[in-house]
């Protein structure tokens, strides 16, 4: 169930650190308290109160460059071994360290992804380069990371113009696009670890843009949610069971109650009941002890029953809906529907549980499979700034409501007539020009009287809102400008429309985040300096 | 699995980004190049956790933690084609320029609790160049609820 929530067609050629597929617990938590939500990818460094860090002095800062080569020495020692091919390396949580390895940075443009990776899961770099216009292939050589792809297109809702060349960040979860920078020659990274600082060189830094999901984000106490945390949880104990050494394998509650918190001990007492029993007396008093005919099953089947995706997913609900409770809408959010399939666009929900993650996951889902459009230009942008895409909902026929937002969004630039306000009971009702009143306006157009004469009422009709539509939007506004209906142009039309403003908004990000110009300081700046100096 | 989790945040990597005045850095970037670092760059992070001094050689300068606007992994390759997520990044450990004359440096091995304001540790720009800024300029702000609808508001 947990590879339904992949875009199957989507997925990634990528496998993750070990570590990451057995949801090491530091990295994949079972439960976070609020604080901690709040700071989810966003670790502040905490004071330690015993070690070395606990002192007052000054400790070195370690480099690690003999580290370094040593590791990839031996790395390439055992890809010469195995046969020269492709070797999987991130077996441990020492593999996945910042110590050794070339490191990369991405700095992500949302303040609030839609998902992230969790430690140890992998992504990949993929290179999109599209056809010059005299037909030859651009070559993606020139770029230090990433693979060539071929043949197809990035999953994004822009095309790439003749000649472009593209990098992509995708993993399985979402595909951004990825500019390449230079970090300043002044920035370092540095670590700290129990023992002690080590630093570590890179000039390699990715500017990442919005995400293009692949998965869903669940809602709160939704289906999927709630299967999750059953999942995880047997997940848990499973791996508990596999880990004791005593036979037969026993586990104490105690173990599983504090990792899952917020679970009832009765609800973990269900979980457990299927695989074990508790004992009450005897040498095993207190523990639950797996049963003689259960079969444990195996690491590698328990990675299936929870994939780390399925956590960051997860996560990403939980991270959204603290944010939500801490803004104040706590409440709100119990009105979101429970089924995945209900659509949440017709209820009134406040604006900011409207653009919560497993909205936008879902709206974003459906709009690739042609059952929505997106709207494009409006809250959800996270940008603010219309640098980015709203994952909000639109129908896929034009609509009045849809014309209303564009024209709201650029009342300049729109030349579309008005025609949203409500034309019922007024004077400029369709339905209530009487044929003789059509005609007067058609004679006004200057349409000739036999073919007046010869239409029937709605034909009339038809063409008195057709002349008048056209006549608005030829920026004419007079007397008949009140029959003018934009609703009405085409259905190729309107998608024409939806694509290009995909297509500008794709091109005007790629702009933004791949320009190095240093934008000019400003007060803020001036502000910063000056409070840099003690 | 079983082990506990405040052990294992101890465990973890802090990763942050160092960002030392351009005459350091040149001196700090060419040591590690060359391997000799050794005690030339030392650190003191304060207990504040916002606060930090650094000694370069003989100089002796004082630094800031500063909080990111935007999210930065850290992703470790080999082969430069996958990428694992290595930590993330929120900090940056802001080196002042001037360094302090010897009184200055004594003082402040104190603590000073005082100048712990939160707006001064809170960095308007990101790393690259399309984020400068970016608090202002880039991220939609969230609305905040007009009526507290929630008898739960966590503080």
């Amino acid at each position: 169930t947990s590879t339904e929530n992949v875009l199957t067609k989507y997925k990634s050629m990528i496998q993750h650190s070990i570590p990451a597929l057995e949801l090491e617990l530091s990295w994949f938590p079972t439960y976070m308290k609020p604080e901690e939500l709040r700071r989810l990818h966003r670790p502040y460094l905490k004071p330690m109160r015993t070690g070395p860090h606990s002192e007052p002095v000054f400790k070195p800062v370690y480099s690690l460059e003999r580290y370094v080569r040593r590791k990839e020495s031996e790395r390439e020692g055992e890809r010469q071994k195995s046969g020269g091919g492709q070797v999987f390396f991130m077996r441990t949580r020492e593999d996945i360290s910042a110590k050794d390895g070339r490191l990369v940075l991405f700095e992500y443009a949302e303040e609030h992804p839609l998902l992230m990776s969790c430690i140890g899961m992998a992504s990949r770099i993929k290179n999109y380069s599209k056809k010059g216009l005299n037909g030859d292939p651009v070559s993606c050589d020139h770029l230090k990371y990433g693979d060539q792809v071929y043949n197809t297109s990035p999953y994004f809702l822009g095309k790439l113009h003749p000649g472009q060349v593209l990098q992509v960040l995708d993993n399985n979860m979402y595909q951004s696009p990825a500019h390449q920078h230079t970090l300043p020659t002044t920035d370092f990274i540095l670590a700290r670890t129990a023992e002690s600082f080590y630093i570590r060189m890179t000039s390699d830094i990715f500017a990442v843009g919005q995400q293009f999901p692949k998965i869903l984000v669940p809602g709160p106490n939704s289906k999927r949610a709630n299967q999750h945390t059953r999942n995880f949880l047997q997940v848990f104990i499973y791996r508990l069971f596999l880990e004791s050494e005593d036979v037969p394998r026993r586990i104490k509650m105690d173990h599983i109650k504090a990792a899952f918190p917020a679970y009832s001990e009765s609800s973990i007492r269900k979980r457990l009941k299927n695989c074990a029993d508790f004992n009450r007396t005897g040498s095993d008093c207190g523990w639950w002890v797996l049963q003689d005919n259960f079969r444990l099953p195996s690491e590698e089947e328990i990675r299936k029953l929870v994939i780390p995706e399925d956590c960051c997913a997860f996560y990403s609900m939980q991270y959204a809906e603290q944010r939500l409770k801490d803004a104040g809408y706590g409440k709100s959010i119990k009105n979101v529907s429970d089924d995945e399939d209900e659509d949440d666009s017709e209820k009134i929900l406040d604006d900011e549980v409207r653009i919560a993650p497993w909205t936008l996951t879902r709206t974003f889902s459906n709009a690739l499979r042609g059952k929505c459009q997106l709207e494009i230009n409006g809250i959800a942008d996270p940008t603010g700034i219309g640098e980015g895409y709203s994952y909000l909902r639109v129908p896929n026929k034009p609509s009045v409501k849809s014309n209303k937002d564009v024209s709201k969004e650029k009342p300049n630039k729109s030349n579309e007539p008005k025609s949203t306000r409500t034309v019922m009971g007024t004077d400029s009702d369709l339905r209530r020009l009487t044929l003789k009143n059509a005609r007067e306006v058609l004679r006004s157009f200057g349409v000739a009287e036999e073919k007046i004469n010869s239409m029937m009422r709605w034909d009339v009709i038809n063409m008195v809102r057709k002349l008048s539509t056209d006549k608005a939007r030829m920026g004419e506004s007079n007397e008949t400008g009140k029959f003018a209906r934009g609703a009405k142009y085409s259905l190729i039309e309107h998608q024409e429309k939806y694509k290009d403003e995909c297509q500008r908004i794709f091109d005007l990000q790629t702009k933004v985040l791949s320009s190095t110009e240093v934008l000019s300081t400003d007060e803020e700046e001036s502000t910063d300096e000056e409070t840099n100096i003690d | 699995m079983s082990r506990k989790k405040d052990e294992e945040d101890e465990n973890q990597e802090n990763l942050m980004i160092l960002r030392l005045p351009e005459k350091y850095a040149q001196t700090v970037r060419q040591a590690v190049s060359k391997g000799n670092l050794r005690e030339r760059l030392q650190v003191d992070i304060k207990d504040d956790c916002r606060n930090a001094l650094l000694k370069i050689e003989n100089d002796i300068l004082s630094a800031r933690i500063v909080d990111l606007p935007c999210i930065v992994e850290c992703q470790k390759t080999v082969d430069n084609k996958t990428f694992y997520k290595s930590g993330d990044i929120c900090q940056m450990l802001l080196v002042n320029e001037k360094p302090l004359n010897p009184e200055e440096a004594v003082r402040s091995q104190q603590i000073r609790k005082e100048k712990n304001e939160h707006k001064k540790f809170v960095y308007s720009h990101g790393v690259t160049p399309p984020f400068k800024n970016v608090r202002k300029k880039r991220f939609r702000k969230t609305a905040p609820k007009k009526i507290i609808d929630d008898p739960e508001v966590e503080k």
